[in-house]
């Protein structure tokens, strides 16, 4: 019964069968990369659509993968039902047991394509790590650090952790600014200035608000810490933004005391 | 069965001939279309105005035809001024509230280029009262408080600047009822540091003397929403009347009104009712729509290029059409869009104020700036040894829609 089985398989797998097959997966390739392509320069040219284009490819990816892998299977081999479950118990078997961690990873993937928490763009807190989603694969996310450095995220750790998603699609993110500043100061007038000084940086967002709160801290001494909450104008630009605002407010803070001494 | 055979082939024929038409309609180029050809001109600085001044020299365009087709804008009752049937219907009804004594401030918004000054300029003929009518536009951004007084002690009559809020607005108060129009309003909209408090000097003067006083703003649009954003201007004002680049039909009247005014004739310009195909002239019209936009300023630049005078049959030739080609936006890095997003929302930056902006050193200011302008991206004007580069106006439409696109202007 056995060796039915395999020369049935064999007779399956003939060399023109697997020429077809071949074809298949060259031709779903080559669509792939047409469709990349065709993307990229999408991207280019109406780059304020980045974060909803990027994330069509990844779903795209697996259904014309899948759709590949059906017609080699069902239009192409077109193995009797005996064979297929035969097949597929297994390799159910051989796969559930050799790679657990991967099938796990698998399952959060192919969850993320259909309930998506990021999408290629977000900049998120995930697996421990905060960047931008560069690629959104079936097992393993890859992330962009600010550091820049790549970092591959195995996709069950969406199911483990909570995932942080700074921007949810849009090009705009807050950024939170935090500058510590002695008690003695006065809090209405620098209040005000961080407020200008927030509004004055090219790569802040003025379309939604910005907002300075004032909260009491110790370290070592009583502190006033700011907290200067702004949008930045497109995400990469994040700590272009945040050095930027920081650097403003102390020289504003400098030239007042200056003009206050003279 | 041969011909149920036919039949069936001759049908999918005929399918893929029409499909086959109608795919061809939908990717033909809007070039393809046209009668009147477009060359691609590379080379934006073929615009520039001295380069400009030249070709229209060269091809011996008369003065009459330059003067009907200046870029300035447009004076009271000039028979040029066109269109706009509704805004000046709001506007006037605007003007009637106030009249009847309702407290109300308008503004006048729309892209570099629509005709805001022209549009607020024919304001007078419309009122019964020119005593009370007053135009005035600001030349420059209100850098601090002080300067704000005076600008505005100016703007309102005043011999000398007056010194406080306070007094200047008691002085506005004594003035008899007006209009007041000011232009240029995107000056206010500024990231410089500092000149937060200018503004809001400028908007609680107009705020506090609303009662008394009809204050019109005319304003580009991406400042007006800058102005909102940060400001809430848009709560302020009770009426915003915003003005669109033409129509196609208003460009070919704008562009006929000015062929009248330089004298040539525009007895082509009718439709041959038997063929019914459109005029040269329509078509060229129609052409110039596709090029600019709607943009005056860039259609009558395309339309001078191609008029060219025969004189030996002392005839009007139409030349193809020489199109600028902005691709070379598509090669300008992050702090050059950003430059020129900040010039366009602000109306003009001097190198002290890109420094401000930019945190930058005087020279990487001045360099950038320059290069711009080398690039024939940016006009520069000096005034009291002050440069300020502007946006040249003539690609403003082209550069906006590029940097909104890209989204370093919202």
């Amino acid at each position: 019964m056995q060796q039915d089985t395999i020369a049935q398989l064999i007779e399956l797998l003939s060399l023109s069968r697997l020429l077809q097959a071949g074809m298949v997966i060259i031709f779903a390739w080559l669509l792939l990369r047409i469709l990349h392509i065709g993307l990229q320069q999408l991207i280019q040219r109406w780059p304020r659509y980045r974060l909803q284009m990027g994330q069509m490819y990844p779903m795209l990816r697996i259904f014309i993968w899948l759709l590949a892998t059906a017609y080699i299977i069902f239009g192409v081999i077109k193995p009797p039902q005996t064979i297929v479950f035969a097949v597929l118990g297994s390799l159910g078997l051989a796969v559930g047991l050799a790679a657990q961690g991967g099938v796990r990873n698998l399952l959060a993937g192919v969850m993320m394509i259909f309930n998506p928490p990021f999408r290629v763009g977000d900049m998120v807190h995930f697996g421990g790590y905060y960047g931008e989603v560069t690629q959104l694969d079936l097992s393993v996310t890859w992330l962009r650090t600010l550091d820049d450095n790549v970092i591959m995220v195995p996709n069950s750790a969406v199911l483990e952790n909570a995932v942080a998603n700074a921007n949810s699609g849009e090009l705009s993110e807050m950024v939170v600014i935090n500058i510590d500043l002695p008690r003695t100061i006065d809090i209405q007038s620098t209040r005000l200035l961080a407020r200008e000084v927030a509004m004055a940086s090219p790569y802040s967002y003025l379309k939604k608000p910005v907002s300075v709160t004032v909260e009491s801290r110790y370290e070592y001494d009583f502190l006033l810490r700011l907290i200067i909450k702004v949008y930045v104008v497109d995400i990469r630009l994040e700590r272009l933004l945040s050095s930027d605002i920081t650097e403003r407010f102390i020289e504003a803070l400098q030239k007042q005391d200056t003009k206050s001494v003279d | 069965m041969a011909n149920t055979t036919q039949n069936k082939t001759l049908s999918t024929m005929s399918v893929f001939t029409r499909l086959y038409r109608n795919l061809s309609k939908i990717f033909k180029s809007q070039a393809d279309e046209l009668v009147i050809p477009i060359n691609i001109k590379t080379d934006l600085c073929h615009a520039q105005a001295s380069r400009r001044e030249k070709l229209y020299t060269d091809r011996a365009l008369p003065d009459s035809l330059l003067q009907a087709f200046t870029e300035k804008p447009l004076v009271t009752g000039d028979m040029r001024f066109i269109g706009r049937d509704e805004q000046s219907t709001r506007l006037l009804s605007a003007i009637e509230m106030w009249q009847s004594g309702q407290t109300s401030m308008l503004a006048v918004t729309g892209p570099q280029g629509c005709g805001i000054s022209s549009f607020l300029q024919q304001i007078p003929q419309h009122i019964s009262d020119q005593q009370g009518w007053h135009y005035s536009e600001l030349t420059r951004r209100p850098t601090d408080n002080e300067d704000c007084l005076a600008q505005l002690s100016n703007i309102v009559g005043s011999e000398q600047p007056i010194a406080s809020v306070a007094e200047l607005i008691d002085y506005i108060n004594t003035l008899p009822p007006g209009i007041f129009a000011i232009d240029n309003g995107h000056y206010l909209a500024s990231r410089i540091m500092g000149s937060n408090q200018a503004i809001r000097t400028f908007g609680a003067v107009m705020v506090a003397t609303q009662q008394r006083h009809l204050w019109i703003l005319g304003c580009q649009e991406f400042a007006w929403r800058r102005l909102a954003y940060l400001y809430n201007a848009d709560r302020y004002f009770t009426e915003l009347i915003g003005l669109t680049l033409f129509s196609e039909d208003e460009l070919k009247q704008c562009l006929s009104s000015r062929l009248q005014v330089s004298g040539i004739l525009l007895n082509s310009d009718t439709s041959n009712e038997q063929t019914e195909s459109p005029s040269v002239l329509g078509q060229l019209f129609s052409t110039l729509y596709k090029l600019s936009n709607g943009k005056p300023d860039i259609a009558f630049f395309y339309l001078l290029g191609s008029m060219n005078f025969n004189a030996e049959d002392k005839l009007w030739d139409i030349q193809p059409v020489e199109q600028l080609d902005f691709n070379q936006l598509k090669q300008l890095v992050h702090e050059e869009l950003f430059t020129l997003a900040e010039i366009s929302a602000h109306g003009q930056l001097s190198i002290d104020d890109h420094q401000s902006i930019f945190r930058s050193s005087h020279e990487e200011s001045w360099l950038l700036l320059e290069r711009l302008y080398h690039q024939c991206l940016l006009d520069k004007t000096t005034n009291d040894n002050v440069t300020t580069y502007h946006l040249v106006p003539l690609y403003s439409d082209v550069i906006t829609r590029f940097l909104n696109n890209a989204n370093y202007l919202y």
